[in-house]
């Protein structure tokens, strides 16, 4: 489980605030979805929560221990994708595989075994000896993907992960996110996409100028502005709570 | 399992080397062509140099004035062969015609002499005079009588292993530090900054090694591949002597010893200047995020490198040879000479890794903190 409290993060020696106000609580074995507009802090707070970046205040609790950024044991138990993720062009996929499970200190037989089950699942078994920069966009994102699972980590964190992609793709990997779910994992899931959402998502969490506004299951969201639908509340929430005067200074 | 980090780094940019051909090319190719390429055009300055200093020195013979308008660079000076062998060791004449009894030498200095025209013009003046001197007397048994024309070049081994030297470790040292450097540049701003370019270090950060041993292999392996680029360049150095100055090069070879006394000198110093140049450009490349940034502050890497070996030229002091990059030049004479003195060169070694230990951790702080 993780616990954010009050999460604040500036840049630039204070002078630009991504991330004013945000508290949240996601628990395991569910999907918890991110929403917010472009600009609204959502990357910033994930990357946070992945020790990518360091809290300016607040804190992160996992399982109820502050998290440390430096902390080999935090780092192995968390996997971080983004759509703008890369990995090294000229690497195949089994050499990718070799490489960050190494990093991660598996064994030979756990990347073995891990990598021929998420190569299998994903179809990259057959261009595993290819290199990685003559993949298409859906290849490059399957691949990083089952290079970031390679690991099993237990707090998943997908910042847009199917941006861009075909349908068969986006129906791979939203499908691998329920049977994360269903080993117990503990996924966080940025999108613009309320259709996903209200598919896949247990709990929500909304994010509007660097401020969470709400943090709930799907189905108490539209309750809690009296609509029905997901995308209504949304907009009700981004309308209650965005300071014009942001746009202005940005 | 930990301790295999930094060679799992090391292992996986030494792949990212062999599938990169740009790289492979920058590292062994480049250096050994553009060395190669140096050495010949400096061979070829050499031996094209139309223009030269010369003198007759006749003494009291009699000489044809009209002899001497087919050769307006030929002036005639009084003088003894020994007066003749001081004006080509000072520089003041190329080339000089000894008109002795019955022996006429003509005289030159192979490590000064710049020109291949001036012993051909010389050897033709020889010709007359020794037909004016006797040829006109006993023309019937002309080649019985000429007197005996020689050509001897006065020059020492050492003065030709100094002119060898000023070529190696001057110009071509120059060049393939320069080779280094941009192959260092290359290489460096490829796997330190281009990781942050091609947004493949948040992968990285997020494995739980510590990131400064992510950079300790990826230094480590570019210490090894401007290594080889400089010893790719000094081996083209050689070879290009070996074919374009036989002379020095020969004289080189008997000079230098076995291979036992001179390799561990060679192989010190050129370790201090690659650790020196891989310290430099990593602390420029993990201080940016873009190649393009970090390649323009690299020529300022340019300039420190060049600077430093240059330094002999300024200071003409032992100290040079405690400071890695400037001891070049001087070892690699001493090296030459037999007088490889082994504690200023570990010295510079140590200096070289204590710079490459700074780097290491100025860039690595670097390189995490502009992350943010």
């Amino acid at each position: 489980m993780i616990t954010i409290s009050h999460l604040r993060k500036t840049f630039k020696n204070n002078k630009v605030e991504a991330v004013k106000d945000v508290s949240l609580t996601i628990n395991d074995g569910e999907i918890f979805a991110l929403l917010g507009p472009n600009g609204a802090g959502k990357t910033t707070t994930m990357r946070m929560v992945s020790t990518l970046l360091a809290p300016t205040s607040g804190t992160i609790l996992f399982d109820g221990k502050e998290a440390d950024p430096g902390d080999p044991k935090l780092r192995r138990r968390i996997a971080f994708l983004t759509n703008e993720i890369r990995l090294d062009g000229q690497f195949t996929p089994d050499e990718l595989a070799d490489y960050y499970g190494h990093l991660y200190e598996m064994t030979p037989e756990q990347i073995k075994e891990h990598r021929d089950k998420l190569f299998d699942y994903f179809g990259i078994s057959e261009f595993r000896n290819r290199r990685y920069e003559t993949f298409s966009t859906g290849m490059k994102q399957k691949t990083s993907l089952a290079i970031c699972l390679l690991h099993d980590p237990d707090t998943i964190i997908f910042d847009e992960p199917t941006n861009g992609l075909d349908i068969l793709t986006q129906h791979l990997i939203e499908s691998y996110l329920v049977k994360l779910k269903e080993e117990g994992k503990c996924i966080i899931l940025s999108t613009h996409i309320l259709d996903l959402v209200s598919r896949l998502a247990d709990r929500v969490g909304i994010i509007v100028d660097g401020k969470s506004v709400f943090c709930g299951t799907v189905e108490e969201l539209p309750k809690s502005r009296n609509v029905s639908t997901v995308e209504e509340a949304f907009l009700e929430l981004y309308k209650e709570n965005h300071e014009e005067k942001a746009i202005i200074e940005k | 399992m930990r301790k295999n980090h930094i060679a799992h780094v090391m292992q996986s940019e030494w792949r990212k080397t062999s599938k990169t051909k740009v790289r492979l090319v920058m590292m062994l190719i480049a250096p050994l062509l553009s060395v190669l390429f140096f050495s010949w055009a400096m061979g070829y300055v050499r031996n094209v140099t139309s223009r030269y200093k010369a003198a007759v020195f006749c003494g009291k013979q009699d000489q044809d004035e009209i002899l001497y308008e087919n050769y307006p660079e030929f002036t005639r000076m009084d003088g003894s062969r020994a007066e003749a062998e001081e004006e080509i060791s000072e520089g003041r004449v190329d080339v000089a015609v000894v008109v002795a009894e019955e022996r006429i030498e003509i005289l030159y200095d192979s490590s000064l002499l710049t020109s291949s025209d001036a012993i051909k013009e010389a050897s033709d003046l020889a010709s007359d005079l020794s037909f004016f001197l006797e040829g006109k007397e006993y023309y019937d048994d002309i080649q019985l009588y000429f007197p005996q024309k020689e050509i001897i070049d006065i020059s020492t081994d050492e003065d030709k292993l100094e002119t060898y030297m000023d070529q190696i470790a001057g110009v071509i040292g120059m060049i393939i530090f320069l080779m280094m450097s941009s192959n260092a540049l290359t290489l460096v701003s490829g796997s330190v900054t281009g990781e942050k370019e091609r947004q493949t270090f948040d992968t990285l950060v997020l494995c739980p090694v510590p990131l400064w041993k992510i950079l300790l292999g990826k230094m480590l392996v570019l210490l090894q591949e401007v290594f080889l680029a400089g010893a790719a360049g000094i081996i083209a150095a050689v070879l290009g002597m070996a074919v374009w100055a036989t002379d020095q090069f020969s004289t080189l070879r008997h000079t230098v010893g076995s291979v036992a006394e001179w390799l561990p000198a060679m192989v010190i110093i050129l370790l201090g200047v690659s650790m020196a140049i891989t310290s430099i450009f990593t602390l420029i490349a993990s201080a940016f995020s873009e190649t393009k940034k970090a390649s323009l502050f690299a020529s300022a890497g340019m300039v420190i490198v060049s600077f430093a070996a240059i330094l002999p030229n300024f200071i003409k002091s032992d100290v040079v040879n405690y400071i890695p990059v400037a001891n070049w030049t001087p070892v690699l004479k001493a090296v030459c000479r037999k007088e490889t003195e082994f504690l200023p060169v570990s010295v510079s070694l140590l200096i070289a890794a204590v710079l490459l230990g700074i780097s290491m951790i100025l860039s690595s702080r670097l390189w995490e903190r502009n992350h943010e």
